[in-house]
């Protein structure tokens, strides 16, 4: 290619990119938002035509776009009462971006007061040649909160011949009282169904050829963002031509539906590790997409869970694909498999796409159970220091299954807290928990009597009561899976003996390590 | 000639783009750190500008020019240092309503001006609104090329507007033989393409920059005598790399970061995957270290590893983090110390 080539590309470029060239131009046009141009083209009908619009809703949704066409619509020197006609000098001029009398305003640069005021002066001078001055305000949650009061007065009160189109992706920023100025529009996400058709009707417009199926996964891509879908099309016929398959968008997308993931699925499966090592690092070498690898080895390990449960109808599988994992199903038992779906689609490989190590962390712990010791961690967990037990019911659910036969003081003590804090609220007046938490402790098991140190007699007499003796041995064998009755003696304070899980704390060895000695023990 | 290593599939798109006449006024170069987002960008610029035969000639003028950074059409936009060579954590919008002005005008000598907008996950939230409008209908010729390494950090309505390009990790060999090519001895670069990541960019930085290596076998050295260590040493450890991390806090999440590596490798090793290690020079030494760590110590090890790079992200302080990771370390022959996970 020849340099001078170079000339006409760069000169053309700028009407180039498929979302500026095919800009609706007219309601009729616009894809998805009926809700909008059908309230438009009848407000335009009957000449009723608000004078300040908020126009909200995520990316690439047509805002802009359909602010710049209500700008020609009331402007248009042959209509002026619907759809803009695009041939009058004025809707030429206003698709070329050259009216005078269409002012679009960029808050997120002009952000401050000062711009602002500016604006509002201008506002007072009557349009040139246009029937209406349309100021086309985009990101307007970006004006600062000086700027969006100053703005606030001129909604207010504007002249008769001033129209504002204020768009924003984000319009919990946006001031209320804006707000309630203006007539709102909620652009929605399109439906796939919209965006293909578009898409189709632009693969005409520019002589491509796309397999349906293709234009389904770009649409897909895009989630419900006509310019991302454009992008994504323009990109491939760029690089394929105007020809494209299924495949070549699959390619350029990153979207392997590599084999290897139902191979590592086998391999987590059947707990085989060092074959699961292996495939993910070849993956990860072979310059596969890490997080598409990902999705689809959980989509696969989802289906498995499925046809394991029962629920093969669940999922659309041909039926070789089924028979396949029917068999791979039958090699694990159901709690396996579902702990395997469940570590792996925890995973968030997007902080870090190109480390392997959350998948391999991910196959080591589901692969080796029986040297697992717990679940593994949000890291927020090991951020904070660990929780004290405020469910004891969801203590002893895992508590009662490994009670031990005869446990000794030691037990008891170290779920004392559990069994006050699930204390809580109980008593005529709600304070049974503070009564055992100060004043009393175990001091003695005998059978299956645990006997109660209380420091005054006024609270061992308030838990001799049969109704609170009650509460407290319903409570404790709730939590220790085993029924004890209480007893309840008079210790005098001073004479506790140091709490030895408070001893046994790991910063409280590590700091006995670096030469600190425990001096005393008081409970919190 | 684009010179620009393993990047085949992303030339190919630009190259596309460039003979279809059918060039984008706004790209996303996306893919991890030295990868090659940079030397792509500016080869783009240089395609852009050529004033020879094959663009991108390498030999022209313009091309020359861009290359030394002296071209007045091209310019790279990022993260500006402040006195005392801090640099600043944000790209400001000031910086942006610079390009916008600079946009506006016409080129001075080439065809198109570039603006090559670094890091761009480091735009503050008003130097990226700002840029909004300007990269979704920029004047003519102009042409901005976005890197960066953490796609998931810009606004979606940024991403949008551009044409996405990944560059991928480059596979090992290609980057072993470029090394080779450098005069590299095979041995290292042996290790060195395995160490980058399929970074050729870090690849070349590390053979000629003395420190790197050097480094980096230091923090090695001392991860691995961690698990011998007693308390007391450990949080002398600590406390290094905490008065390291006010003068230099990348240096600290790369020990971390290459602590993790470590762990990864005994993982890698005990698990039966020892080909896939990262430390290539290490093998002997992984290899007995795995037999003597448990498959519990090894998950501890990774998981406090990760809770610590995030906590530092977060901006907890420095020397608690790095002091509590010492607590969680495993110890060599001993129970699971600290908190269980």
């Amino acid at each position: 290619m020849q340099a001078e080539d170079y000339r006409f590309i760069i000169e053309a470029m700028g009407s180039q990119v498929f979302y500026r060239k095919w800009r609706p131009q007219t309601l009729a046009e616009v894809v998805g938002q009926e809700h909008v141009t059908q309230t438009l083209r009848h407000a335009l009908e009957r000449g009723k035509v608000a004078h300040a619009y908020l126009f909200c809703g995520p990316r690439g949704t047509g805002k802009t776009s359909i602010g710049r066409i209500l700008a020609k619509a009331v402007n248009c020197l042959e209509n002026g009462r619907g759809e803009p006609c695009n041939s009058c000098d004025m809707c030429l001029a206003i698709t070329e971006g050259r009216a005078l009398d269409v002012i679009e305003v960029d808050a997120a640069s002009n952000r401050g007061i000062d711009e602002i005021r500016d604006l509002r002066e201008r506002v007072n001078y009557a349009p040139s040649s246009a029937r209406y001055k349309v100021y086309i305000v985009d990101e307007v949650h970006m004006l600062t909160e000086p700027a969006s009061n100053a703005l606030l007065k001129t909604l207010e009160e504007p002249p008769p011949y001033i129209i504002f189109v204020l768009a924003t992706t984000e319009p919990h920023k946006v001031l209320p009282t804006i707000m309630s100025r203006c007539q709102r529009f909620d652009f929605r996400r399109l439906p796939q169904a919209a965006v293909v058709s578009r898409l189709e009707r632009i693969c005409h417009l520019e002589d491509i050829a796309v397999e349906p199926e293709a234009l389904r996964l770009i649409t897909k891509m895009a989630s419900g963002s006509l310019r991302d879908a454009e992008n994504i099309l323009e990109q491939l016929a760029t690089y394929y031509g105007r020809e494209i398959e299924l495949n070549q968008v699959r390619n350029l997308l990153g979207l392997s539906g590599d084999l290897r993931a139902k191979e590592l699925a086998r391999h987590i499966v059947m707990g085989d590790v060092s074959a699961g090592l292996a495939i993910i690092n070849r993956v990860a070498s072979d310059g596969v997409d890490l997080r598409q690898f990902h999705r689809e080895l959980v989509e696969y390990l989802r289906e498995l869970l499925l046809v394991k449960a029962g629920s093969p109808e669940a999922v659309e599988l041909t039926p070789e694909e089924l028979e396949e994992l029917r068999q791979l199903a039958a090699q694990a038992p159901l709690k396996k498999i579902a702990e395997a779906v469940r570590r792996f689609s925890g995973l968030d490989l997007r902080l870090d796409a190109s480390s392997t190590l959350p998948l391999e962390l991910a196959l080591v712990e589901c692969a080796a159970p029986e040297e697992t010791t717990a679940a593994p961690p949000e890291t927020e967990a090991i951020a904070q220091p660990a929780p004290a037990p405020e469910e004891p019911a969801q203590g002893e659910m895992v508590e009662a299954a490994v009670a031990p036969a005869s446990p000794d003081l030691e037990y008891i003590r170290s779920r004392w807290r559990e069994v006050i804090e699930g204390l809580r609220g109980a008593g005529s007046r709600g304070n049974l928990d503070a009564l055992l938490r100060s004043a009393c402790e175990p001091v003695a098991v005998e059978g299956n009597t645990l006997v109660l140190g209380f420091y005054y007699q006024f609270h061992k007499e308030k838990i001799e009561d049969p109704k609170y003796t009650h509460l407290v041995e319903t409570k404790i064998s709730q939590v220790l899976g085993t029924p004890y009755k209480i007893s309840c003696v008079l210790t005098p304070k001073g004479k506790k003996a140091p709490n030895q899980s408070a001893v046994k704390g790991h910063l409280v060895r590590a700091a006995q390590e670096m030469g600190a000695r425990i001096i005393n023990v008081e409970e919190l | 000639m684009w010179r620009i290593v393993g990047q085949d599939r992303a030339v190919a798109q630009l190259q596309a783009a460039l003979e279809r006449q059918a060039v984008a006024h706004a790209y996303l170069l996306v893919g991890p750190p030295q990868v090659g987002k940079m030397t792509l960008a500016l080869n783009f610029a240089q395609a852009l500008n050529c004033e020879g035969t094959v663009p991108p000639c390498q030999e022209c003028p313009a091309c020359g020019r861009i290359a030394s950074s002296q071209h007045p059409d091209v310019l790279v936009v990022g993260l500006l240092t402040e006195n005392g060579n801090r640099p600043r954590k944000e790209i400001g919008i000031d910086q942006i309503r610079e390009v916008q002005h600079l946009a506006s005008l016409p080129p001075f000598q080439g065809r198109s001006k570039v603006f090559i907008i670094e890091a761009a996950e480091r735009l503050s939230q008003e130097a990226a609104n700002c840029l909004l409008k300007t990269l979704e209908e920029p004047p003519p010729r102009v042409v901005f090329a976005l890197l960066t390494s953490q796609e998931q950090l810009l606004p979606p309505t940024i991403l949008s507007r551009c044409h996405r390009i990944e560059l991928a990790p480059v596979p090992e060999g290609t980057i072993q033989a470029l090394l080779a090519q450098r005069g590299t001895a095979p041995e290292l670069a042996r290790l060195v393409a395995r160490l980058s990541r399929g970074c050729p960019g870090w690849a070349v930085s590390a053979t000629e920059v003395g420190d790197i290596l050097e480094e980096r076998n230091r923090s090695l050295d001392a991860w691995l005598r961690l698990g011998g260590h007693d308390i007391g040493e450990r949080f002398a450890y600590a406390a290094h790399l905490a008065a390291q991390f006010d003068r230099d806090r990348s240096a600290v999440e790369a020990a971390l970061k290459l602590g993790q590596g470590w762990w990864q490798d005994l993982l890698l090793v005990k698990g039966g995957a020892a080909e896939h290690i990262t430390n290539l020079d290490q093998a002997a030494t992984l290899a007995q270290e795995a037999a003597v760590y448990t498959w519990p110590q090894i998950r501890k090890a990774l998981y406090s590893l990760e809770a610590a790079r995030r906590q530092l992200e977060l901006n907890a302080n420095p020397r608690l983090v790095l002091e509590v990771l010492m607590l969680n370390l495993p110890r060599k022959g001993g129970e699971v110390a600290g908190a269980t996970p």
